[in-house]
């Protein structure tokens, strides 16, 4: 196969999925388009090489969750500084917004527990998917799955259970 | 899929209500056309940084073995070895001997400076130097103004140094031969 052609395919089958999950993650579309498409570019430059690997998909994947794991840690950086500074701002950092009572709920979970939870049930990707797009173990996946699942149908018990 | 970790009805619906939470998902194509050069622009400039490694080590090899390389023989360059050569005994003024001496017998004062020596001949010279300082062959013979030091004279040479060694003004003058 054309190795342009491939890319294209890859493209057009994982690029929204990996957004709406990264967005659910981060809470900012336009943060999680851009940290998937970057992902892309990277791929793209290198795709003789990805493209022979199992998942060129996970590849992609995982640079995306690292980019987005670095904007945010790039922001809080920025936060914290101008904390130092003693200079009040009103600018908060990342988070998901709490558009809906979902992304309420999400907020409340830790940044690894949202990408995995996001991945898990938006992207349904599996355990290991996740555990290679963020660069953790498989037990640690599901650690942070078993947490997100029983902080949301805890805390939302009327969100999750009501039809 | 997400078996290997357990999905109940509870899950589905949590699933359903994330994936509300998401955007839409959009044209995937415009989207790629829109970033096709971006994706063209970063393999130039993976493949430009390629080659530019490359370049750099192909230099650097070629530095490296350049200066392993012994040069040969053609390459150095010769020093000849530090010797007395007769074109640089012509370079040398000479010192002025008087060829005849001049004194009219009234020199009392037998004391010539070699300055002045050259520039007064014949007048306050004597016709044969004192001996009394022994140059251990590195003086002149008379009129040896050269104060360049044991080796410029032509009688301070091989030959010279033995016979103004003897300290006498014959030998000094024949010593310049």
């Amino acid at each position: 196969m054309d190795p342009d052609a491939s890319f294209d395919a890859t493209f057009r089958a994982h690029y929204w999925p990996m957004v709406r999950a990264l967005t659910v993650a981060c809470g900012d579309q336009e943060v999680a388009a851009d940290a998937v498409q970057d992902g892309f570019t990277r791929a793209y430059a290198r795709w003789r090489r990805i493209s022979r690997y199992d998942d060129p998909a996970g590849w992609i994947r995982h640079v995306a969750v690292n980019r987005i794991r670095d904007h945010y840690r790039k922001v809080e950086r920025g936060r914290r500084a101008v904390d130092r500074l003693g200079a009040r701002t009103e600018t908060t950092v990342a988070g998901p917004e709490p558009r809906t009572d979902i992304a309420e709920l999400l907020a409340t979970l830790s940044p690894q527990q949202r990408t995995a939870a996001a991945l898990f049930y938006v992207e349904q990707c599996s355990v290991r998917e996740i555990a290679h797009a963020m660069n953790l173990s498989e037990g640690a996946v599901k650690y942070h799955l078993h947490a997100a699942r029983s902080a949301l149908k805890g805390r939302a018990r009327g969100v999750v259970d009501a039809p | 899929m997400t078996d290997d970790f357990g999905f109940d009805p509870a899950d589905t619906e949590l699933a359903r209500r994330l994936g509300s939470a998401a955007p839409q998902a959009g044209d995937a194509d415009a989207v790629l056309a829109g970033l096709r050069p971006r994706l063209t622009r970063a393999r130039r400039r993976r493949q430009a940084g390629f080659v530019a490694i490359g370049v750099a080590m192909v230099v650097v090899l070629a530095g490296a073995a350049f200066a392993a390389v012994d040069p040969g023989d053609g390459s150095k360059v010769r020093v000849p070895p530090a010797h007395r050569s007769p074109a640089t005994v012509d370079t040398v003024p000479s010192p002025t001997t008087p060829t005849v001496p001049t004194t009219t017998g009234t020199v009392t004062a037998p004391s010539p400076s070699p300055s002045t020596a050259s520039g007064t001949t014949g007048t306050t010279t004597p016709a044969s130097p004192p001996t009394t300082v022994d140059d251990h062959g590195g003086n002149r013979g008379p009129g040896g103004s050269d104060d360049s030091g044991s080796n410029s004279g032509p009688g301070s040479g091989s030959s010279g140094s033995g016979s103004s060694g003897s300290g006498s003004g014959s030998s000094g003058t024949s010593g310049k031969g």
